[in-house]
């Protein structure tokens, strides 16, 4: 029994982990937190579950154009709502990523619908047996999609002259700036990023989990809560956080109380952020002065 | 070209002749021509899963009335409102149908929660509320303005126990969502069991939303209780069935209303093949026996809903339907003026045969009694929801 | 200057409330401006903290629902007046919100926002089970008609003058707090916490201050509340409330008094006005939303305010 609760902690760890990935991208570069990041999620899902229920279109093609729409609607997000706002006006560009995602709620509402919906899981059959504990394929593709993406991420940070320039604006916005790198161009790369991944996840997520036009502000408070408990900015914080907020949720089910089990997660987060107030991996940034 | 003086005498007069309108839409025709009721759904929000079939099956039942000349020669026109689900917003929207577009009585809302805020307002405003709420409390007692239609949650928990009972059941595993139907449901069941001789083994929690129940599930398959109930609406009756499948629980899974659905079979596929519903007779009413009282009025409830939106209704459209069709009634009951008071008094003299069971109305009965004969045990089989009573 | 104007512009529309309620009969209008006011009210403790002191919290719910079961618990359990049980709940939401504080000075910005969201979701699970105390999600629990020393004050018109009065006290308390020593310190935390430290501010009592006002006038509110919805359930004390209370103040103008009023009855009266959009309603709060923040970013009072001005100079260019 451990076992298994330990695999599905794990598991709904991964999603947590997924989501976690986009706050922490769009934050390393504009340095607020996207509360619309939540609704690309959703959006993915419900673009999936759509073309696949009404179109009666293929698993991946109609992945693939759900993804790219949540890539789009970042951008949109990014160059019509925060784009020409003062960049430091933080609680302002909040607050329009708040109504930006209250308006992507109420477009999937009008324009897909108000059903609970479960799309195809990308491949067929039972779950999988693994020494005695069993993990569904679509659990499967959610790591897999992980490891895919943290590796990608890494490339593209670490290897290549559009990740270096991210990388350099989320440490020094001004320097960057000096050093002749677009900080609104990072911006850009940032949010395209972020809907791609927050779109992967929502179609990822919906074979198991469900597409709802609600389901936005939940899957969004689960992604920030692991996003601040690996520690902002981190990429690989947001894993490790997600990971832990899965993992505890799944044995406090388990093992302690199913009632409290979000209650025990979030006070384990509390209790962290008293000792690392930076979070678990994250970098302590200097205070405003 | 019209001159700039015309222009604008024009304009006044066509603003008088609105004004006139205006007037007349106030004065005269709504108030003897228009039967005016209004309405609280969930449309949007955690509740829509209700709030949405509540509000179709109202607009189908009102669109019947007023195709076939109204009541009395009446149209009825609807005011509908989104309360979201939240309490403060239902209770303003109460104030607002009852103050402003002074509705003749009000349907709705789909919580108990919301229900429970409207109950005191719609009794010191004197109007007629007719609620869809699970909690007996708002007919327990029996206040003078307000009528409840769906079968209370205790009524749902008891027809599961009994079942149980019978069946030899006396371990029972409980899964509830933590929310207000949940919670309320929970209640019930704890409550009631001793009576029909069954403990309450193991009872767990989930929020309706997360993603995997797996550590729930095992929790369950490791207690002695021989057969496991959830009590939640979409999507975790899913993948609660879906986890329990993986897993290898083997043993009856049944559920409350909120999942007598279609879209538990479609959604679980194979793992849902074999659990057990408590429902009312919507969600299958070809396979009722052919001496069913309430078979001819389900069948057309079935019927209709099917051809107006070209899908199954949930079993929540005949609270609404129910809901209306005694108001329909009651009306055509009154001898004089069609008041506030005289539609109350009215109602209690109403007996209805509906989707939700048999109505029988009076001044210490605003909803449905033990009598009624509102659930009947469903059980899936071929991917297909049939009576197994 | 601003606090000049802020504090005039709060006394207008402190004597505007009572004018709007008398020019209408509707008890549904009447019922809009009177839970306008309570969120209001509880507003102005958000702003306070926001605002004034820069300490975001998104767990304000937490004190609303504190506020709401003290009242109810000390009025139903233990027959206590009716205004002696909303100044009850006040206080334990207010020690409450001292408490939390101390721990919580230590964290700024995003991680205070988490840490604050944290505490509301948890304080939302306890009221949702503590089912002996506060009736759960389901019943929920009610309370008795406000009264005074026995006089029954529970017409919509009795309690618009309750309801009024609490928000004149909130806001006279943060106008007083804005306007002295107090407010001064807790505008060079949110500037600076380290240069405030280094002039003799201590910090962590002036958060601790702040939370706990903050927390006072939320709870404040949710008594009122208690009393206005008679019965009610955990939900209203959700995460959506928390948001809420953050759009009204910074859509208002985050650091006015004023601003919290306006916010307050928009976020509550906008709701109401798209109602008869049906499925629209959402897209529609979101767009204007949006728009309001893009074009008036320091908040519609500052906005509106401002507009002279930004209009003059242009004129001039």
């Amino acid at each position: 029994m451990l076992y298994q609760i330990i695999l599905s902690g794990l598991t709904v760890g991964a999603i947590y982990a997924l989501i976690a990935i986009g706050f922490t991208i769009v934050f390393s570069t504009v340095r607020i937190v996207n509360f619309a990041h939540g609704e690309f999620v959703m959006a993915g899902g419900m673009i999936y579950a759509y073309l696949s229920a009404v179109h009666g279109m293929p698993v991946f093609p109609a992945v693939a154009i759900a993804i790219g729409a949540c890539v789009v609607l970042a951008l949109l997000v990014y160059e019509l709502g925060l784009a020409s706002m003062d960049k430091d006006n933080h609680i302002a560009q909040v607050m329009i990523t708040l109504g930006v995602g209250i308006t992507l709620k109420g477009l999937a509402q009008i324009f897909i619908g108000k059903d609970t919906q479960f799309p195809p899981a990308f491949s067929a059959g039972g779950p999988l047996a693994v020494g005695g504990a069993t993990i569904p394929y679509q659990m499967l593709w959610i790591v897999g999609a992980l490891a895919v993406l943290m590796l990608g991420l890494y490339m593209l940070l670490h290897h290549t002259r559009v990740g270096k320039g991210m990388m350099a604006v989320s440490i020094n916005h001004y320097a960057a700036t000096l050093m002749g790198i677009s900080p609104r161009r990072s911006a850009v790369i940032a949010f395209m990023l972020a809907g791609l991944i927050g779109g992967a996840a929502g179609t990822l997520l919906a074979p198991v989990a469900s597409a709802h036009y609600d389901n936005g502000i939940f899957l969004g408070i689960k992604g920030f809560a692991a996003a601040i408990l690996g520690g902002l900015g981190s990429p690989l914080g947001a894993v490790v956080g997600g990971l832990i907020l899965g993992l505890t949720e799944s044995v406090t089910a388990g093992y302690i109380s199913s009632v409290y089990k979000d209650a025990v997660s979030l006070v384990l987060l509390l209790a962290i952020l008293l000792i690392r107030p930076q979070g678990l991996i994250g970098k302590r940034l200097p205070q405003k002065f | 070209m019209v001159s700039k003086h015309g222009l604008s005498s024009q304009l006044s007069r066509a603003r008088l002749a609105l004004a006139a309108v205006a007037l007349a839409a106030t004065m005269g025709v709504h108030a003897q021509d228009v039967i005016k009721i209004g309405a609280i759904y969930a449309a949007s929000g955690p509740l829509s899963l209700m709030g949405v079939p509540e509000e179709r099956g109202l607009r189908m039942k009102v669109d019947e009335i007023n195709k076939a000349g109204g009541i009395n020669g009446k149209k009825v026109e609807l005011i509908v409102y989104d309360s979201e689900g939240n309490t403060a917003k239902a209770a303003q929207q109460a104030r607002r149908l009852i103050e402003s577009d002074k509705v003749l009585a009000i349907l709705g809302p789909s919580s108990s929660g919301e229900s429970l805020q409207i109950l005191p307002i719609a009794n010191e405003s004197r109007i007629v509320l007719i609620a869809h709420a699970g909690t007996e409390k708002m007919t327990n007692p029996v206040t003078s303005w307000v009528f409840n239609t769906p079968p209370t949650d205790r009524v749902v928990a008891a027809h599961l126990l009994s079942v149980f009972k019978k069946r030899g059941i006396t371990q029972l595993a409980l899964m509830s969502a933590a929310d207000g139907f949940g919670q309320s449901g929970a209640n019930a069941v704890k409550e009631l069991a001793p009576k029909y001789g069954v403990t309450v083994a193991r009872h767990e929690e989930f929020n309706r939303t997360d993603p995997d129940m797996t550590a729930q599930v095992l929790k369950v398959k490791d207690s002695p209780a021989q057969a496991m109930l959830v009590w939640s609406s979409f999507p975790a009756p899913t993948i609660i069935a879906k986890n329990a499948a993986a897993v290898g629980y083997n043993k009856p899974m049944y559920n409350s209303y909120a999942a007598a659905s279609k879209d538990l079979l479609v959604q679980a596929g194979p793992a849902a093949e074999g659990s057990f519903v408590s429902s009312m007779r919507l969600l299958a009413p070809d396979t009722l026996k052919a001496g069913d009282p309430l078979r001819t009025a389900v069948q057309k409830i079935y019927n209709d809903y099917r051809a107006k939106y070209n899908e199954q209704p949930a079993t929540f459209v005949a609270h609404s339907v129910d809901a209306m069709s005694i108001v329909e009634a009651a009306i055509k009951k009154i001898n004089g003026p069609v008041t506030r008071e005289n539609l109350r008094a009215s109602m209690e003299t109403v007996t209805h045969a509906g989707g939700n069971g048999i109505f029988r109305l009076s001044p210490t009965s605003h909803g449905l009694d033990p009598e009624s004969q509102s659930m009947l045990l469903m059980v899936a089989r071929g991917g297909q929801w049939v009576a197994d009573e | 200057m601003t606090l000049t104007s802020d504090r005039k512009l709060t006394i207008a529309l402190l004597v505007a409330l009572p004018v709007a309620a008398a020019l209408t009969d509707n008890a549904f209008y009447k019922a809009v401006l009177v839970f306008g006011m309570i969120n209001a009210v509880a507003a102005v403790g958000l702003c306070l903290m926001l605002g004034f002191a820069g300490q975001i919290s998104l767990g304000q719910a937490a004190f609303y629902g504190l506020g709401a079961y003290g009242t109810t618990l000390m009025a139903s359990r233990f027959g206590v007046e009716p205004v002696l049980a909303i100044a009850a709940g006040a206080l334990l939401s207010m020690a409450v919100g001292w408490s939390i504080s101390r721990p919580l000075s230590r964290l700024h910005d995003h991680y205070l926002a988490m840490a604050t969201l944290a505490f509301g979701i948890i304080m939302f699970i306890v009221f949702a089970n503590a089912r002996s105390l506060t009736g759960g999600l389901d019943p929920g629990t009610s309370i008795a008609k406000f009264s005074i020393m026995g006089r029954d004050l529970s017409s919509m018109n009795q309690l618009f003058w309750v309801v009024w009065v609490g928000l004149v006290l909130a806001a006279f308390v943060a106008g007083n707090i804005a306007s002295n020593q107090i407010g001064r310190s807790l505008l060079a935390v949110k500037m600076s916490a380290a240069a405030a430290a280094s002039v003799g501010i201590d910090v962590v009592r002036a958060k601790a201050f702040v939370f706990a006002i903050g927390a006072l006038l939320t709870g404040l509110s949710g008594g009122l509340y208690a009393y206005f919805a008679r019965s009610f359930n955990a939900t209203s004390f959700g995460i959506g409330y928390s948001i809420e209370l953050l759009m009204m103040v910074v859509l208002g103008s985050l650091s006015r008094v004023s601003g919290a009023i306006v916010g307050a009855f928009i976020i509550t009266v906008l709701p109401v006005v798209f109602e008869n959009f049906e499925d629209y309603k959402t897209l529609t709060f979101g767009v204007t939303m949006v728009i309001i923040m893009k074009y008036m970013p320091s908040g519609l009072v500052d906005g509106i305010l401002g507009l002279p001005g930004r209009l003059s100079r242009r004129a001039k260019a």
